[in-house]
């Protein structure tokens, strides 16, 4: 499989979709298992943000104010899905990744392990601590 | 599933539904692959950049054999097949740079939503996609249809041509990809958009650009260049041009890109897909998949309804084929004005639709609008009041009188539209009738026509039961005959028609309906037989028991299962 596991992908971009000004919105979000669930990521949006979806693009995720809320809400994924990373990619860079790659097996590795990384702690203090105790 | 796995090198050539990737194999043995095809026609999609030489001349054969387009056909011809050619109007996902010739390549095609438009063949090749709007395409395009146009005519070529737009489906819509975003759109954009300000100028009402505006715009400029595609290639191959399709491929789009590339990507998805290309009016394609995602209930699916059901559907031309009734055609009941302002969302309409008769309509580009061809006029046509402006009205009260069902959700219709209808009422005496179904109904009628306004906005506070009653009770005025089936979790089930034989003269005619379980679950599934429905014959059961019941059908259908049933139809 190309895609690493224990991993979330996204992919976002700052534009004016149908409906809703420009802002910036996650267009993909997905693990080594496919797309995530469109209800659960929208659900979690709006108990963070308490904003109803219903007059936004159901497409996508958003709208985000700032960066900063997007990597909050993929922190909150990563802690629902319960992975350990996440790696973001504007729509640029992921185009940027996209034309000097020829097959899927090249693009799921670059992006496993490029873009901008986040990392849910708390999962990483648990496998920490998992180790630690195997190995001590 | 694993899309990069492939079973044999036919899955290459014949990626299903009868087409033919000529150039993925040696010439030599194009007899020996063509055998394999079971259908009567075989599509040849025309790979542009392999008749591309490096001097950027067009070549048919002169250069390399497998190129030869005569040799081709006129083996297919040999086989007693019909040869028919797919020219692209748009990038194709199947294809190495969407299929343009290499020198041609520079800015790549971006999607409304920012990115570079791509897709995933079935080895794992991630194909990227580029802009159609680029002038040297275009005029690269003109030398390539005039070339291949005069090629026919040369060769004497008895072969159809039909130009393809390449799209994919998402959230039930047809994407095509012409659209784009790109710089060099953007460039031809600014051009168009500065010849239309000079028009309006002229007209002396400035034109004030809002992003609502901006999108139209982009629109109307999108299909301007689609029809100039179209055009080219119509002309270049005259006598042999048969028209357009838009081809939907399945695993096409970001979405399914996505999904694919995770791995992620199930028959379930697809053949959901299947039923919204038909109803998008979309000739659905499974060359992107992988043997493993589309075998079994899926490529029944597609055999069924899509290479002897669609494709006989829009290729037949000849008096003596729409005389052979051995071919079972798909059924429509229904059209709809594709809209975008949600009106069939809000009011209930395709929830309807799509538990009761789901692949069963179809959606109109609002630039047809209802019309006066007898082969339709019997199929309820919806409309918005939206689209139904003054100027539209001579078009609705044509089919009206010529015998047509429609039916108007008021909802933002035009005064002006309204005040002319009822005069038009009025002046000509009509029969009208009114009932209360959660709102006031008004049903015209003149002559076998029906014409029945309701306003949606009623409907759009109930809860969705009050809807379907709603619908119910509104579309038994048609009296369509059609077989329900009762199933608490959805199968696929696609429906044909074919008028009986000499054989069959108890019947009407014979409707053949295909269930295809592409999930990993069980599934039971009831059928009430109206009084004029008659099981005549259980056809390939698939992992499927069949059990005939008084009065009814029951049916089990185990993960992966798949049957077909004909019934007998006499007049109701």
């Amino acid at each position: 499989m190309a895609l690493a596991e224990d991993n979330i992908i996204g992919i976002y971009h700052y534009f004016a979709p149908t409906q809703g000004g420009a802002a910036y919105y996650l267009l993909y979000v997905f693990d080594h298992q496919g797309l995530l669930d469109r209800e659960t990521l929208h659900k979690t949006y709006t108990d963070m943000f308490f904003s109803s979806q219903r007059k936004m693009d159901a497409r996508y995720v958003g709208p985000f104010e700032g960066l900063e809320n997007v990597h909050q809400y993929v922190l909150r994924l990563c802690g629902q899905q319960d992975v350990a990373h996440a790696h973001l990619f504007a729509a640029a860079d992921f185009n940027q990744f996209l034309e000097n790659t020829t097959t899927a097996d090249d693009l799921g590795v670059l992006l496993s392990t490029q873009g901008h990384q986040l990392d849910n702690l708390e999962k990483l203090k648990r496998k920490k601590g998992l180790l630690g105790k195997i190995f001590s | 599933m694993n899309p990069r796995t492939v079973s044999s090198d036919l899955d290459f050539v014949l990626p299903g539904e009868d087409w033919f990737l000529y150039w993925r194999t040696s010439a030599a043995l194009w007899p020996e692959k063509l055998r394999q095809i079971k259908g009567k026609r075989v599509i040849i999609p025309l790979y542009w950049a392999m008749h591309v030489r490096e001097d950027g001349k067009v070549d048919f054969s002169e250069e390399r054999p497998s190129t030869d387009l005569a040799k081709l056909i006129n083996l297919i011809g040999e086989l007693g097949k019909e040869a028919v050619l797919f020219v692209p109007l748009s990038p194709l996902p199947f294809l190495p740079n969407g299929g343009i010739p290499p020198l041609l390549v520079k800015g790549p095609s971006i999607s409304p939503e920012g990115l570079i438009e791509c897709a995933m063949d079935l080895e794992g090749h991630v194909h990227k996609l580029y802009s159609f709007f680029d002038v040297r395409i275009y005029q690269a395009f003109v030398q390539f249809a005039q070339a291949l146009g005069q090629y026919l005519s040369q060769q004497h070529l008895a072969v159809d041509v039909w130009g393809i737009e390449g799209g994919y489906l998402a959230d039930g819509k047809f994407m095509s990809y012409l659209e784009d975003r790109s710089k060099v759109f953007e460039q031809a954009f600014s051009r168009f958009l500065a010849v239309k300000k000079d028009e309006y100028a002229a007209s002396d009402v400035p034109l004030t650009v809002s992003p609502e505006k901006e999108r139209a715009l982009q629109d109307e400029f999108t299909a301007t260049i689609r029809d100039l595609y179209t055009q080219t290639a119509q002309e270049r191959t005259a006598h042999h041009w048969e028209g357009s399709l838009r081809v939907a491929f399945l695993g096409g789009g970001h979405q399914s890109f996505f999904q694919r590339l995770a791995g992620g990507d199930t028959q379930e998805s697809y053949a959901w897909m299947v039923q919204d290309a038909l109803a998008q009016n979309a000739l659905p394609s499974t060359i992107l998949l992988s043997p493993e995602v589309k075998q079994g209930p899926l490529a029944r699916l597609m055999q069924e309804m899509v290479a002897q059901g669609l494709l006989i559907e829009k290729f037949q031309h000849r008096q003596y084929e729409q005389d052979n009734t051995s071919d079972f055609l798909p059924i429509v009941f229904f059209n709809i004005l594709a809209t975008e302002e949600g009106t069939w969302q809000r009011n209930g309409l395709l929830t309807y639709l799509q538990q009761h008769y789901r692949g069963l309509y179809r959606f109109v580009d609002p630039a047809q609008g209802p019309s006066e061809d007898p082969e339709t006029l019997d199929r309820p046509f919806f409309i918005t009041g939206a689209w139904a402006k003054p100027e539209k009205l001579s078009l609705i009260l044509k089919s009206f009188m010529a015998g047509g069902r429609l039916i108007l959700d008021q909802q933002q219709l035009p005064p002006e539209t309204l005040r002319r209808l009822e005069t038009f009422i009025i002046e000509n005496n009509l029969h009208q009738e009114s009932i209360n179904l959660q709102t006031v109904v008004r049903l015209i009628s003149l002559g076998d026509g029906r014409l029945i306004l309701f306003d949606g906005r009623a409907l759009e506070g109930l809860e969705v039961d009050g809807q379907m009653q709603f619908w119910t009770a509104l579309l038994q005025v048609f009296n369509l005959q059609h077989l329900a089936v009762k199933c608490d979790d959805p199968v696929i089930c696609g429906w044909r028609t074919r008028t009986s034989n000499a054989l069959e003269l108890n019947y009407e005619e014979i409707r053949r309906m295909g269930l295809y379980n592409p999930t990993s679950y069980k599934r039971k599934i009831k059928m009430d037989l109206p009084k004029n429905f008659v099981l005549a014959r259980v056809i390939d059961e698939q992992h499927v028991k069949v059990q005939t019941l008084p009065g009814a059908v029951a049916i089990e259908m185990l993960p992966g299962g798949s049957v077909a049933i004909d019934f007998g139809l006499f007049a109701g």
